[in-house]
């Protein structure tokens, strides 16, 4: 009885991957291209999205502002961890535009917490991207950026250390 | 701590800048042509969605028959990064480095365990050890001052090695049939090393200023630590506390002290081969009685300001002695307490911080340390099959669920002048408390620096 309630699907279901596909897809491949500098490796970055995007259809929303930036979030870190897996490049100072970027969104300004957030490893930003924004669970967040759920636990309090740190280092109060 | 509706906001705002940068950057060129092969796996990838739950299925059989064909294989050729790959982590030769990273899913393999060469090159001696997350690195020196190192490194997506590959030549080796790589110094200020993925899915590392037979040779000889004998009374007479622990060729004095400053030692030499362990008690006849079921001596003072011993063997062949101006009771009440215990110690403390008491019976064990004689920090574990409970004052704290390394914890924010604590069951269902004057991350990181002891000496 269990599998086919589980089988039965609705046609906004069945079609939400399909959307998605077309709506992020050129942007996705876009950003991946941008650091990973060919077509090929991008195409993988982009399969390797929608994969855990398959896989996890279930508790993703419909195409919307707050999906697409999901799409990137998992998109920059897939990228990172393809740069790390093949080792010809140091992980981080590809994307060094990015990395300026961040540094002076970095600044303390207006709001010192952003800037902070910014200023975290990738992972750890990730993650907290996932948990706070889209409000995932460590294991959703686990599948999602294709770790452990063992190394998601880590990482978000790896995250949050670290975050209390730069806000009390940027003269923040808690 | 950050108040969750803050960081909900910040997240929100930082996400939304950086994703805007992001697209911005890239700018809009309109659609993408992609390549046939993706397309092609992209439809594939439709149809899994389609179907969540076939799919699963599906990887759940590969998984089976996969690990069918790997308890029915013989063993099977392979390139050596391959078979590096299969057990997680990643060995590559990238230039000027040798490089590790981890791969796969975690499994906790060997996550408690502690490794040594059993065999070093002549006239070195273990000299100290670091541990640094899943990281340990022991060095040993001998009397020239040059330096051996072991190190190991247990299953950690978040580690990275980089071994510098400049000045050696590098050759394919084996270490007890683990494929192994040999970094072979060409250069006198340089040393050899040799590296491995081995037991437990752990990459080891040795290196020194030795020869590669030397080297290879300490290589073959790392296994796992065996528990170690470490024992303790569990009763003493009231008043008493553990103040220090010396090792020695005699075995391993452990030195008692109540307020008066009267002294009370227990010292034990596991493997003793049935010798006089301790020296000048064989010089006078002792009176023959019971520990437990083991025959004993006893060494009455003539004096009642003289000191009083107690010697016996258990079926171990781990001998035992308590001495100490104690009457024939107490030496007999706790050399019958005495049982085999498992020590466990920060291995990082804040600077200055010292242990300064030991406090333990069979249900609890109590450390007080300190810096400068003034007690800051207290930790305490318990067995889970003991009658001890924990109670921490929660009136007067907030809680916040935590992770000390990969185990659930409790961390206490006293809302008074106390510090903070953490609890959490460890190793053993070992349930382990730390309280101490100090910020939250120093004491989640002693608390995360928390190791079961291998060797059974300290002093303050």
């Amino acid at each position: 009885m269990l599998i086919y309630l589980q089988m039965i699907e609705t046609e906004e279901d069945k079609s939400k991957f399909e959307q998605l596909y077309l709506e992020y897809r050129s942007l996705l491949m876009r950003l991946a291209c941008r650091r990973l500098g060919n077509n090929p490796d991008a195409e993988d970055a982009v399969h390797k999205v929608y994969v855990r995007l398959a896989e996890k259809i279930r508790i993703i929303e419909p195409v919307g502002p707050k999906t697409k930036k999901l799409l990137v979030v998992m998109l920059e870190n897939t990228v990172t961890d393809m740069l790390r897996e093949r080792s010809r490049h140091p992980a981080f100072g590809l994307d060094e535009e990015a990395e300026e970027w961040r540094a002076d969104a970095a600044s303390p300004g207006e709001n010192l917490l952003e800037a902070c957030i910014l200023r975290l490893p990738e992972k750890q930003r990730a993650v907290i991207w996932l948990k706070y924004v889209f409000g995932y669970s460590l294991r959703e967040i686990a599948s999602l950026l294709g770790m452990s759920l063992a190394a998601a636990q880590k990482t978000d309090q790896r995250a949050k250390q670290k975050l209390e740190e730069l806000y009390l280092e940027g003269g923040g109060d808690l | 701590m950050i108040p969750e509706e803050r960081l909900c906001a910040a997240a929100a705002g930082s996400c939304e800048a950086y994703v805007s940068y992001l697209e911005r950057e890239v700018g809009e060129d309109g659609p993408w042509e992609f390549s046939a092969a993706f397309e092609k796996k992209i439809a594939r990838l439709k149809r899994r969605a389609d179907h969540p739950v076939f799919y699963p299925a599906l990887r759940r059989i590969a998984a089976v028959l996969l690990a069918l064909l790997a308890v029915g294989a013989a063993w099977i050729a392979m390139d050596k990064s391959v078979r590096a790959g299969l057990f997680g982590w990643i060995g590559e030769d990238t230039g000027p480095y040798f490089h590790y990273h981890y791969e796969g899913k975690i499994t906790g393999s060997a996550e408690s365990a502690e490794f040594r060469p059993a065999w070093l090159p002549e006239g070195y001696g273990e000299s100290g050890i670091t541990y640094f997350d899943t990281k340990t690195t022991v060095k040993y020196t001998n009397e020239q001052g040059r330096l051996l190192r072991f190190s190991y490194q247990k299953q950690d997506e978040d580690m990275e090695w980089a071994l510098s590959t400049v000045g050696t030549e590098l050759y394919e080796t084996e270490v007890n049939g683990y494929p192994a790589t040999l970094l072979h110094s060409v250069t006198e200020t340089v040393a050899s090393a040799v590296t491995w993925v081995g037991e437990g899915d752990v990459v080891f590392f040795v290196s020194g200023f030795v020869s590669d037979e030397e080297l290879l040779r300490m290589a073959e000889s790392a296994a796992p630590l065996e528990k170690p004998v470490i024992c303790r009374p569990m009763w003493l007479p009231k008043g008493f506390e553990e103040r220090n622990v010396t090792a020695g060729e005699d075995g391993i004095s452990v030195t008692f002290l109540n307020r008066e400053g009267a002294a009370l030692t227990f010292d034990y030499l596991p493997h003793s081969g049935g010798r006089a362990a301790f020296p000048g008690e064989t010089d006078s006849a002792g009176e023959e009685t019971l520990v437990g079921d083991a025959p004993a001596l006893l060494f009455l003072p003539e004096s009642g300001d003289a000191a009083g011993s107690i010697l016996w063997t258990d079926g171990a062949d781990t001998a035992f002695r308590v001495s100490g101006c104690l009457s024939e009771e107490e030496l007999l009440r706790i050399a019958e307490s005495v049982r085999q215990v498992s020590v466990y110690r920060p291995t990082w403390l804040p600077e200055g911080c010292k242990p300064m008491i030991v406090l333990q019976n069979e249900y609890r064990t109590i450390v007080r340390f300190g810096v400068d004689g003034e007690g800051s920090l207290l930790f305490s574990y318990m067995p889970a099959s003991g009658d001890a409970h924990l109670f921490v004052d929660i009136e007067n704290a907030e809680t916040r669920d935590i992770f000390v390394n990969q185990f659930p914890a409790v961390l206490y924010v006293p809302t008074n002048d106390d510090g903070p604590g953490i609890s959490w069951t460890g190793e053993d269902e070992m349930l382990f408390f730390l309280t101490g004057h100090m910020g939250e991350h120093e004491l989640l990181r002693i608390a995360e620096s928390v190791r079961l002891m291998y060797y059974d000496a300290w002093e303050y």
